[in-house]
């Protein structure tokens, strides 16, 4: 049986037209982008046409795209470039606050920074996974430097209210960064609306290649590069662009930015695989917020049920236990801990997500999967069904 | 693209086309993410520790030592800035003809930087009053096993001999990123604490490179968050492009005594062919202290931005220096390190071929270059 793909919040398939431009940068596009040459000249030329789909995606200057390798690069280089720089520009600002349920990859680097002399905060979010914008307020000083607030989370998907938390930050003078991975293709996010100062993507969660990404600046925001040696991206990322990832990171951006009508549809298709679910097995709880929630991701609590034996229960299906991290060991996650659920709860929730090639068919099929699987562990951990 | 001579594989190599064909299914259909704990995942994750198996069978080390990276930049930076950052109060050292990506960190960090032989290879008798100085807060010593500019190789037996001697508690790292085509690295990765490489040095794809770390040896993430490659490089792995590297690597192991001699012929009929036409070339560094597949000559009375432009024009693709986006144009600090005068320096013509290379190159090379100086000194 074929394995039904539900784990696009960890990594999505590349488009078919992603992946026909790859192969083909590949092939007519071997030069280095910095070479003064024909094959240079080409290269470059490739790499600033999707510069330009890039920032159309979020509402940028075409300038303020820093091409990375992934996310996590752009997470690392926003706030560790940002620190670095802000010792000299305003020392003074020394708080960092970043959302309770952000990626390891903000959360992580936050850790670092508090190494480095920095006073970082979590800022708490509620049951449902929201940004507790009271706790936001409590912290906001004058002092700090920059509020980095996921768009969506990774795990239940639960939206940001960006322009909020941007116009309260903005208020004592503060930067806000946004890791977007998981927004985008699946909300808009406008960089001007939104009011974000720097933004992080990466293109495998968009339909595109893995190993490229970017960090989007907005003009006057200073952050020093952390990779140095050639001075490539303005001096802000040095290495040899990856031209063929940079045009398939260009491409997903074109598709997503015109395919954004189609999460009704997908919207629609989580909605329903949750109703089946909730109509098929008893003591199902969803988690995340029910509505400011991204389109494909369904995050959910079966009571009673341990969610790694209800994946092996159902190998046909792909879906994951928390985020596709190093999970060499299964933790609780992270995620669901931070917003007030037990180890237990985090121990029985399973994350499916969907794209646009995850078909009615299969996600009914992936449906009774479950509910078997879940009727089965709990029969052998002995639940009993209230 | 047909109709151009590329004479700048070491800026970049085109794709081993057996290295495009081995990526794209996991470019397409086997795109999971490695770390999922699914089968689809499981899958990914067994594929890259094949392609890590590969590699460090290339390398002479074990796979475990094998950490995949987003660049050569990126390797080298880890290297220099991690170890550093592991080891705090101790320094940097390195030659001055390193590539930007180790220099850089070591000017950032407050390092030492040590002279070269006029051959642009490291002063042995610079390297040890050097560390004698530093004594014990030489943190890491970075010496490149060949010479992006101009192809010189160092000895990197003989540097790790004076490192272990002179600084025995020092990290020994070495950027091989010019050196997997030319240089069997199992006789380069055994005398090293750290090494670098880059997959499109060598036929693979751009956006992927490897840091060997040898068992024991502690550094600082660069990247963190994520904890990917046992904590030592957080990241989604790019599955496809350490799928190509492995290939690409393990085709040119398996090329290279084959295709050494047949390179290093072109190479010779290259330069001798542009010598012979023209009074007034100098090759910068003699060829047996070179890689085969190097060409770089001080040619005068010209200006190599001017004449990069007549051979772009004729479709031949050289370089002046390094490809680097703030260097192509500004005078070598490799020449500099070597002594060459600025004046010389402005002429510096960098050729290099690579497993794609012709006789028809060669020979196009050599008339392309040869009218195009010819041009630019009756101009002048």
């Amino acid at each position: 049986m074929d394995t039904i793909y539900l784990d696009n919040n960890a990594s999505t398939a590349p488009d078919p037209l992603v992946i026909a431009a790859v192969s083909e940068a590949m092939a007519s596009l071997p030069g280095n982008a910095s070479s003064h040459h024909a094959f240079g000249f080409q290269a470059a030329d490739a790499v600033e046409r999707a510069r330009g789909s890039v920032a159309g995606l979020v509402g940028a200057r075409v300038r303020d795209v820093v091409f990375t390798s992934g996310a996590t690069e752009a997470n690392n280089l926003a706030l560790i470039g940002l620190w670095e720089a802000s010792r000299i520009d305003s020392p003074s600002r020394v708080r960092v606050l970043v959302g309770a349920t952000e990626h390891p990859a903000v959360l992580e680097v936050a850790d670092y920074l508090a190494t480095r002399g920095a006073l970082v905060h979590r800022v708490r979010v509620d049951s449902l996974g929201r940004l507790d914008l009271n706790d936001l307020k409590a912290h906001l000083t004058d002092d700090v430097l920059v509020v980095s607030v996921m768009a969506a989370n990774n795990e239940t998907g639960t939206l940001a209210p960006l322009p909020e938390v941007s116009d309260l930050a903005h208020s004592v003078g503060a930067l806000v960064h946004s890791d977007c991975t998981q927004a985008m293709g699946r909300v808009s996010v406008d960089m001007t609306r939104d009011g974000l100062d720097f933004m992080s993507l990466s293109a495998h969660k968009m339909h595109g290649p893995k190993g490229v990404g970017a960090l989007v600046v907005r003009r006057g925001v200073v952050v020093f590069p952390q990779l140095r040696g050639g001075g490539h991206e303005r001096g802000l990322r040095s290495g040899t662009i990856n031209t063929p990832g940079v045009v398939g990171l260009g491409v997903a951006a074109e598709l997503a930015a015109s395919r954004l009508g189609e999460a009704i549809a997908i919207r629609a298709m989580t909605d329903k695989f949750i109703a089946k679910l909730e109509n098929t097995v008893p003591e199902v709880e969803l988690n995340g917020h029910p509505d400011d929630r991204l389109p494909n991701t369904a995050n959910l609590r079966f009571v009673g049920a341990d969610a790694e034996a209800v994946m092996m229960g159902m190998p046909q299906v792909a879906c994951s236990t928390g985020s596709a991290c190093s999970a060499a060991v299964p933790t609780p996650s992270p995620v669901l801990l931070a917003m007030g659920k037990s180890q237990q709860h985090a121990a029985e929730s399973l994350r499916f997500s969907l794209s646009r090639t995850t078909t009615h068919e299969e996600l009914m099929t992936a449906a009774d999967l479950v509910r078997d699987s879940v009727a089965y562990v709990r029969s052998q951990l002995g639940h009993e069904v209230a | 693209m047909p109709g151009h001579t590329y004479l700048d594989h070491a800026a970049t190599t085109p794709m081993r086309p057996e290295a495009v064909a081995a990526m794209l299914p996991y470019l397409s259909e086997q795109f999971a993410n490695p770390s999922g704990s699914h089968r689809f995942a499981r899958e990914a994750r067994k594929v890259v520790d094949d392609a890590r198996e590969v590699i460090a069978n290339v390398l002479g080390c074990a796979p475990g030592e094998v950490v995949f990276t987003g660049s050569g930049t990126e390797a080298d930076n880890t290297a220099v800035r991690g170890t550093l950052a592991r080891r705090p109060g101790t320094v940097a050292v390195c030659p001055a003809a390193e590539h930007h990506a180790v220099l850089e960190c070591v000017h950032l960090t407050h390092g030492v930087v040590v002279a070269t032989t006029t051959t642009g290879a490291v002063d042995l008798a610079a390297l040890v009053p050097a560390l004698d100085e530093a004594g014990e807060t030489v943190g890491v010593v970075s010496v490149m096993t060949v010479n992006n500019e101009v192809g010189t190789v160092n000895d990197i037996a003989a540097v790790a001999a004076t490192v272990r001697a002179r600084a025995p508690h020092a990290v020994l790292h070495t950027d091989a990123v010019q050196a997997a085509s030319w240089l069997d690295l199992r006789a380069i990765t055994p005398h090293v604490d750290l090494l670098a490489l880059s997959a499109h040095k060598f036929g693979g794809p751009k956006g992927v490179g490897v840091l060997v770390v040898r068992d024991g040896v502690r550094f600082e993430p660069l990247l963190v968050g994520g904890g990917q490659e046992r904590e030592r490089r957080s990241g989604t792995h790019n599955v496809a492009g350490i799928v190509a590297m492995a290939e690409a690597l393990r085709l040119t192991d398996i090329e290279r005594a084959g295709q050494l001699p047949r390179i290093g012929a072109l190479r010779d009929a290259l330069v001798d062919g542009i010598v012979a036409a023209l009074p007034d070339v100098r090759e910068t560094v003699p060829r047996a202290a070179k890689v085969a597949g190097s060409a770089h000559l001080c040619i005068e009375g010209i200006e190599n931005e001017a004449l990069l432009f007549l051979l772009d024009e004729a479709a031949v693709c050289a370089s002046a220096a390094s490809a680097c986006a703030a260097g192509a144009m500004e005078p070598s600090h490799v020449l500099a390190a070597m002594g060459v005068p600025r004046s010389l320096a402005g002429g510096a013509l960098r050729l290099t071929l690579g497993f794609t290379s012709t006789e028809a190159d060669v020979a196009r090379g050599i008339d392309v270059v040869v009218q195009s100086v010819r041009r630019l000194r009756r101009a002048s």
